[in-house]
């Protein structure tokens, strides 16, 4: 099964899976080759995508593409889900801790247009709905709700709301007179403390006034009363700390895993399958046990590379910071295909990735860690953190990926160029994916080769 | 990428004057905020966007506190509470607008206004509107009517004026960017209806998300016709195009 480390296409993983069950390879319920998910399911894209050939990365792939079967298998048993939207990592903890309760994020439809090609019509009826382009691709989820054919609609609907990007508010509110209530909870936009004004440390090293982690822990505290009555139970603080060790054992995995693909030697995973794995923090794909498992096969394969001097491209790879998730997958694979690889990224949930506090009443925990989320606080937050990260990596180069249509974009990704040129001379690059970049595409690739070029050209200097 | 003509505006004017005071009531304002930072002293307010719970009327009360102690930084001082207590008996006894009290419209075809606020550069829209036959007799927007804060409550006002302006704000204040954003539904109903209104203009900026997603909502919830502008930094020969077109529909 150890076959050297190299990406293959979706046909050519067929005869990788063929090879892999002869050397042995036992898999879970929902294995089974790649490209059965194009037949099955419609999504064509992934035969537009490099694949890491490792059968971690293939059973990861497989946990990805089926969430939509076990979302409806917990159903069919008897489970509730809820559906967090927005705080990206901290009510699927609370919700994971009641017995019969599962949680995932809806915003995850907003990579369906991508994988089904625009076969799916989700964005087609957000536009019916009076959510255009102009609205970021995450109204690909509006669609997913109207039609219910991509998840099973969720018992409870819990949003964010405050210090929450515009675009995905807008859309949640869409959805209350389309008939599914919302479960509102105020996250305040972080600041910094006055002068003598009580103060907290933040997982990650910012610091907030402790009153905003007061009120985020009161409201922290509603989100529990609305997880107890569709449980038809109480959430004890036992059973919450116990959901945040388990939440810390996934986060621990994916730190080490980040570290070991941003600073080994030759990029030992491609930036596709990293950045896939990151999403396992968010609410580890509806199943947390299973989700330590992939991480564990995954983590193994990359310390076995590593440890061996293999990896996926080469050594000489410019490394790249990369800011903000991508609508189009394809375009994990440009970057490496123009000389490229991930050394850092912030996909706009750091806060999922930080240990949550286990030596705290667990609410209090767990508001902190809400309150550390990197969206929520100035722009100069962010870029203060992706500086200290590109030092601590050694990146080379800062490539902020545009969300279209996002409106926090059109002024944070500039302000956070500025910091990361002035703070560290680094050269930086802004571009733009839509869900499907075809069209883009050799304008992509020629800023991205000119990206490369700089940071190759300045390592002669 | 572009930016809201309105928070661009503002940042503008931010960037000449000693301090500033933005809020967080949208993406766009949060982080022009974060872009005056860069250069000047500037204030935040966090406005919470829930109102259901206690915690987001305890926010409100701090951070108008907090917003008292940076305008005493800057060199302002403490207004005693009898003092802010007649401030706001003052506010109190304002009128509504006299072109908003009522359709007595007569040949005018009576508008409601809805949305962010106009920039001064547009403060020709009511005459404009009015030389189409058209007249603002619901100005809904965020500078009118519909956010301008209510003290009522005497007792409130002598007691604790920091509460009555807690108060004020939640009990009468609406706006898109609540949630949820029933409040703004439940306040428009009543006044569309008994101002006879037989338009609806939606006043929302390029890349205002919050105001542009109620499009479709207000089509929805109000039997009327919709005119969704998408405004500019002035009043362009396309607004007015589209305006003109609008009341030219309208009219009787």
């Amino acid at each position: 099964m150890n076959a050297p480390p190299r990406k293959l296409r979706l046909d050519e993983w067929d005869a990788r899976h063929a090879s892999l069950l002869v050397a042995g390879l036992r898999e879970p319920t929902y294995g089974g080759v790649l490209s059965r998910h194009v037949g099955e399911r419609g999504d064509t894209r992934l035969r537009h995508l490099l694949f890491d050939n490792s059968a971690a990365a293939l059973r990861l792939w497989n946990f990805l593409l089926t969430e939509e079967d076990r979302l409806r298998g917990h159903r069919a048993a008897g489970r509730k889900l809820v559906g967090a939207m927005k705080d990206l990592g901290t009510v699927p903890v609370m919700a994971f801790a009641l017995p019969d309760l599962v949680a995932f994020y809806p915003d995850g439809a907003w990579w369906t247009p991508c994988l089904m090609e625009h076969s799916d019509g989700l964005l087609a009826v957000a536009d019916r709905l009076g959510i255009d382009d102009s609205f970021c691709p995450v109204r690909a989820m509006l669609g997913a709700f109207v039609t219910g054919s991509h998840f099973p609609i969720p018992e409870l609907l819990v949003c964010s709301a405050g210090a929450v990007c515009d675009d995905f508010s807008a859309i949640a509110q869409r959805l209350e007179p389309l008939g599914f209530p919302v479960f509102w909870w105020e996250i305040p936009r972080r600041r910094s403390p006055e002068p003598g004004e009580p103060a907290v440390s933040l997982p990650g090293g910012l610091v907030a006034p402790e009153c905003q982690i007061a009120l985020t822990r009161r409201e922290l505290g509603r989100v529990r009363l609305a997880l107890e009555e569709l449980a038809g139970c109480p959430l004890d603080d036992a059973a919450l700390s116990a959901s945040i060790r388990t939440a810390n054992l996934v986060r621990r995995r994916l730190r080490e895993l980040r570290d070991l693909v941003f600073t080994a030697i030759a990029s030992p995973l491609p930036a596709l399958e990293l950045l896939i794995a990151e999403m396992l923090a968010l609410h580890y794909c509806s199943d947390r046990d299973e989700a330590l498992v992939v991480l564990d096969g995954l983590l193994g394969e990359v310390r076995a590379r590593v440890a061996s001097g293999r990896g996926v491209l080469s050594a000489d790879a410019a490394r790249v910071f990369w800011v903000n998730p991508v609508a189009d997958l394809r375009a994990m694979n440009l970057l490496e295909e123009c000389g490229a690889r991930l050394c850092g990224t912030d996909f706009m949930f750091g806060h999922a990735l930080m240990d949550i506090p286990e030596d705290l009443p667990p609410l209090e925990a767990l508001a902190r860690v809400a309150l550390a989320d990197p969206m929520i606080g100035p722009a100069q937050d962010r870029a203060r953190l992706i500086c200290a990260e590109m030092r601590r990596l050694g990146s080379e180069a800062l490539l902020i990926s545009r969300i279209p249509g996002a409106s926090h974009c059109c002024r944070e990704g500039d302000i956070i160029r500025q910091f990361v040129r002035e703070n560290t001379g680094l050269p930086t690059l802004e571009i733009e994916v839509p869900p499907l970049s075809d069209a883009l595409m050799p304008a992509l690739r020629s800023r991205l080769l000119a990206l490369v070029e700089t940071v190759i050209g300045r390592r002669t200097l | 990428m572009g930016a809201c003509p309105f928070a661009e505006t503002f940042l503008q004017m931010a960037a000449s004057a000693e301090a500033s005071v933005f809020v967080t009531s949208c993406d766009q304002m949060r982080r022009a905020a974060d872009q005056a930072a860069l250069r000047n002293g500037v204030f935040l307010m966090n406005v919470p966007a829930t109102w259901q719970a206690p915690a987001a009327r305890q926010l409100y009360r701090r951070e108008i506190e907090r917003l008292g102690a940076f305008l005493v930084r800057l060199g302002g001082a403490h207004p005693s509470a009898e003092a802010l207590a007649a401030e706001l008996r003052s506010r109190a006894r304002e009128a509504v607008p006299a072109n908003c009290v009522a359709a007595e419209a007569g040949k005018l075809v009576p508008l409601a206004l809805v949305g962010e606020s106009l920039l001064p550069s547009h403060f020709s829209l009511h005459g404009f509107l009015e030389s189409l036959g058209g007249r603002v007799a619901l100005d809904a927007t965020s500078h009118g009517e519909r956010g301008q804060p209510v003290f009522s409550d005497e007792t409130r006002i002598a007691e604790d004026p920091f509460a009555a302006m807690v108060d004020g704000y939640f009990d009468s204040v609406t706006d898109v960017f609540q949630r949820p954003n029933t409040r703004l539904y439940d306040w428009l109903r009543p006044r569309v209806a008994g101002r006879g209104i037989r338009g609806i203009v939606l006043w929302h900026y390029s890349w205002c998300d919050l105001w542009r997603a109620e499009a479709n909502r207000l089509r929805e919830e109000f039997p009327l016709p919709v005119l969704a502008l998408d405004a500019d930094d002035s009043l362009t020969p396309s607004m007015k195009t589209r305006l003109e077109v609008f009341l030219e529909i309208l009219r009787p």
